[in-house]
């Protein structure tokens, strides 16, 4: 203790509030009265004499405390207002900005995940984001976009009757109403059009159908709905199991028709219909024809005819076919289901986020499904219908159905705006001409049976050459690894897809940041938190010398959040940059990505404690705190190498389980042994460098049995506990790299709480490291608001920025199928001369 | 002979800054370097410069940073700011003006 403490003790009592800034003054009086006392001996004044003397030229310290205090007054005031403020805000700030970051990066991530559903999955936070998205449309665009949400829960139809009802002369409304109302006949299933609501619910939409062909009359699409309701009485099954198969296997597409299939599948169709006596209608499934193909090149093994007795309701059957012939008669059969999507996209404002995005997504799927009536109920009874009559020597009329059915199928096919309405068309316009073939057997032409076959496998080569093939020829893994999850299933199913996923992949890296800055931050929020519990404790425990508030500054917290924030940025985004981040490769198969984000977080941790405890050591020495000597090189060297050394084995254990012929559970578990190995020996570094440090050299096996072992329980205990409760509480494969992430952040939070625990114990210098610590949350504290707001809104704008590109890049989703594949080419085959619809609106 | 405590208190302002002008100074040295300079005329208690320093701080004349000293101890310096300076010109062009009226007046020059 200095000699003139009693002194000092004197003249700043008076700043005795201020503890921190009264050390200051106190030692700034200290070394005075010390150079002072120096100078006198230096003129051999005895020691006391010295003394007396530096303490007599100094004055009265009563006088000098009065002066202090007045000199000080603002400053202290100014510094009470600023410390209590802190107390008071800058907890519950960064609190409230990592719930932000959860609620909005979280539920961003779980909303993409139910595109679907959009806004209707997520809580609250996405219902505050759709209130917020509403608030930025006129009543007319919600009406449009959104319906009658108050009528919602009556159903499709009376959620959009009022749409309609606004703009009764609207054909597009007119449609879109029809649309709603076929699909809430539909929802229970074809059962409902023998119930006695059923029929009404079919006299309400046959009314809808007779307006909208008024308003619409060039287009077949209302006698083709028309057509597909006696239809589809007709022809379902409750289970039908080609559904299950959905025509994208195997066999040639089907899409629910009973064109092309393996004949067992049909037979079991057959099987099931005459078993069932309960046919809860007079009509029972229809089956006409099966063609085998031969293995790989689409060639035809065999054409097999078969027939299941029929007993057909006639005046349902009279009924569709009065109306194909009626759709037939019409210059084009459009649903205008993107231009109904379109028209709806065109209300919202501009997105600001995926999750906007992905609304419209969500509207695009919502809109189209409803949208594809009951052709293929239509076709296959047609067809069915065109052999009854050829067995009934009636080939004019058999022959005039099919004409009808390709007449409608080609208008159907060149209205066509998605893929799956295209399908449905290729599904039709397949059924028709085998049928074609089995009429002419029937009647036993052969020759044109033969002809009719010929154009049959015309059909099927070209199908072959221009899909299967080109599908079959596509670097799957290389699309599938670069689409990414938006597009890595469209992607290399659709052959000539051309659509450069690169703003799908970085939207998704995008969100994962903003999900890993929301990990990072409730890691720096826990940290800070348990920081001031340091001073709760040194209080509890009565220490003569409570922890310090330590200051370090403006300028020292620049630079270290400078260097411990902003470098361990820039290195991850030139690293994300680099081929080997795997940032090239969507989130569906780049696990390795991920690995980044632990390193990246442990790096901004450890360089805010060792840059932020530098800083506040120079501090504590200038104030004359006993503090432990510089970081040496070399423990800042095995603490960099042991976070390198982290990062590779992550890197490789993520890699090798990735790449390996056979990606089995052996690999996660050998990647999880490796990381959890690695990330031990980063915390057995830490702690041993930072404990060595705080403790001071000379206390290094005390230091190290005190607070190694009680570092590394807790390390362990926080870094098991955490990712077995992922494991039991995260589902899927995800839950592997998830729970490695959270191992890392046990073992961090272990070793900083054994670091806490330490700092508190009695030591030289202890006082310092007490105060580090309690300073330390303050640090953190802005360290998480500067990254929140720059790092946070920056990650913000740049996922607006990119959703705004993706729509720009397309108005909607769904236009991508057709226009930039091979379904154009299919379209032109399949359309012929049929004219493309006008747009609408 | 030493001064009137009226008339020092208001030249210690300008001959800190003065000081400071020169370069970084830390309190003792500041004390010691008056004293020497104004022959013990301006001697002062050194006790009271500290809250003189401290004030000036806190109107942003000058300004204080930690270093260690040539023995190794951290000393308190204190350096001249901008606005600092610009006073130390204003007072200089005062205390010239006033000096001259008041050697006429009282020397009858």
């Amino acid at each position: 203790m200095s000699d003139f403490r009693d002194l000092t003790e004197r003249a700043t009592h008076r700043l005795r509030r201020d503890r921190e800034l009264r050390l200051e003054v106190s030692r700034e009086l200290e070394s005075h009265l010390e150079a002072s006392a120096a100078e006198y001996r230096a003129a051999d004044y005895s020691e006391e004499d010295a003394r007396a003397a530096a303490v007599k030229a100094f004055g009265d310290p009563d006088d000098v405390a009065d002066a202090l205090w007045d000199a000080n007054r603002f400053r202290l005031k100014l510094r009470a207002w600023a410390w209590w403020g802190a107390r008071a805000t800058l907890l519950p700030a960064c609190v409230a900005a990592v719930i932000v970051f959860i609620l909005s990066g979280m539920t961003t991530l779980i909303s993409v995940n139910h595109a679907v559903d959009g806004y209707e999955q997520g809580g609250v936070y996405n219902q505050w984001k759709k209130s917020r998205l509403q608030a930025r449309m006129t009543p007319q665009q919600r009406l449009i976009f959104y319906g009658d949400e108050g009528r919602a829960s009556e159903g499709r139809a009376a959620r959009w009757r009022p749409l309609r009802d606004a703009y009764p002369d609207e054909p597009l409304y007119q449609l879109h109403l029809i649309a709603q109302m076929l699909s809430d006949l539909f929802s229970g299933g074809p059962e409902v059009l023998d119930l006695p609501e059923g029929l009404e619910q079919v006299r309400e939409l046959r009314a809808e159908l007779d307006r909208g062909a008024a308003l619409d009359p060039d287009n077949g699409i209302y006698a083709l709905i028309d057509a597909g309701l006696s239809a589809k009485r007709i022809d379902f099954h409750p289970d039908p199991p080609y559904a299950q198969q959905g025509g994208f296997g195997e066999d040639y597409p089907m899409h629910g028709g009973s064109g092309y299939g393996s004949s067992d599948q049909w037979g079991d169709v057959a099987a099931d219909a005459e078993h069932d006596e309960d046919w809860p209608v007079a009509a029972e499934p229809i089956v006409v024809m099966v063609l085998k193909r031969d293995g790989d090149d689409g060639e035809r093994e065999a054409l097999e005819i078969e027939r299941f007795p029929t007993p057909v309701d006639r005046a349902a059957v009279d009924a569709a076919l009065h109306r194909l012939a009626d759709a037939a008669d019409h210059p084009y059969v459009a649903m205008h289901a993107v231009d109904r999507i379109r028209h709806r996209l065109d209300q919202l404002p501009p997105p600001e986020s995926m999750l906007d995005y992905m609304i419209r997504v969500a509207t695009e799927v919502g809109t189209l499904l409803p949208a594809m009536a009951s052709s293929r109920h239509v076709a296959r009874v047609a067809c069915a219908e065109a052999i009854t009559r050829a067995e009934a020597g009636d080939a004019a009329g058999a022959l005039a159905i099919l004409d009808d059915l390709d007449s409608v199928n080609a208008r159907f096919a060149a209205s066509s705006d998605t893929l799956i309405m295209l399908l449905v068309s290729w599904s039709m316009e397949s059924l028709e001409r085998g049928t074609r073939v089995a009429v002419w057997r029937v009647l036993g032409d052969e020759q044109r049976a033969g002809e009719a076959l010929a154009e049959s496998d015309t059909l099927m080569r070209f199908w072959w050459r221009e899909w299967e093939e080109p599908k079959q020829n596509r670097p799957w893994d290389a699309m599938e690894k670069e689409a990414g999850l938006f597009l890595g299933v469209m992607m290399p199913a659709v052959p000539g897809y051309a659509v450069d996923p690169t703003a799908f992949r970085k939207a998704e890296y995008t969100l994962i940041d903003r999900v890993a800055l929301t990990w990072g931050l409730v890691v720096l929020v826990f940290i800070s938190a348990l920081a001031p519990l340091q001073g709760v404790w040194s209080v509890w425990r009565k220490r003569d010398q409570p922890a310090l508030l330590l200051w370090m500054g403006w300028r020292r917290l620049a630079w270290v959040l400078g260097l411990a924030v902003g470098v361990p940025i820039a290195l991850f985004m030139v690293w994300s940059a680099l081929p080997w981040s795997g940032r090239g490769f969507g989130l569906n198969y780049s696990f390795v990505a991920l690995t980044a984000y632990l390193p990246l977080t442990l790096g901004v941790v450890v360089l805010l404690w060792v840059l932020g405890s530098e800083a506040l050591r120079q501090r504590g020495r200038a104030l004359g705190l006993a503090v432990p000597a510089k970081r040496g090189l070399r423990g800042l060297a095995v603490l960099g190498l042991a976070i390198a050394w982290l990062s590779a084995t992550l890197w490789g254990a993520f890699w090798w389980a990735e790449n390996p012929i056979y990606v089995t559970s052996l690999g996660w578990v050998i990647a999880i042994i490796v990381a959890s190995v690695g990330a031990t020996i980063v915390a057995v570094g830490w702690i041993v460098s930072e404990i060595v440090w705080l403790r001071g050299v000379e206390n290094t096996r005390d230091a190290l049995r005190k607070g190694l072992l009680v570092s590394l329980v807790a390390a362990f205990a926080f870094g098991g506990v955490l990712p077995v409760l992922t494991l039991l509480t995260v589902d899927d494969i995800d839950r592997v790299p998830f729970a490695i992430a959270m191992g890392g952040v046990g073992v961090l939070l272990g070793v900083v709480s054994g670091l806490f625990w330490v700092a508190g114990r009695p030591g030289p210098t202890s006082w310092f490291a007490r105060s580090v610590v309690r300073s330390m949350g303050p640090t953190l504290g802005i360290a998480v608001l500067v990254l929140a707001l720059v790092v946070g809104m920056g990650l913000n704008l740049r996922e607006r920025a990119l959703a705004q590109r993706l729509v720009a890049d397309s108005p909607t989703f769904v236009n991508y199928e057709i226009e930039r594949s091979q379904g154009k080419v299919i379209r032109a085959y399949l359309a012929g001369d049929a004219a493309r619809p006008p747009r609408r609106p | 002979m030493s001064l009137s405590k009226e008339l020092a208190r208001g030249t210690v302002m300008p001959i800190v800054l003065s000081l400071l002008a020169e370069r970084s100074m830390y309190g003792y040295e500041i004390v010691k370097t008056v004293n020497q300079r104004s022959g013990g005329v301006l001697d002062f208690k050194e006790g009271t410069l500290y809250p003189l320093l401290h004030k000036m701080q806190g109107q942003r004349l000058i300004k204080a940073k930690w270093e260690d000293g040539p023995t190794g101890k951290p000393r308190k310096y204190y350096a001249l700011t901008p606005k600092g300076n610009r006073l130390l010109d204003e007072s200089r062009e005062q205390w010239s003006t006033l000096s001259t009226a008041v050697h006429t007046l009282l020397m009858g020059a």
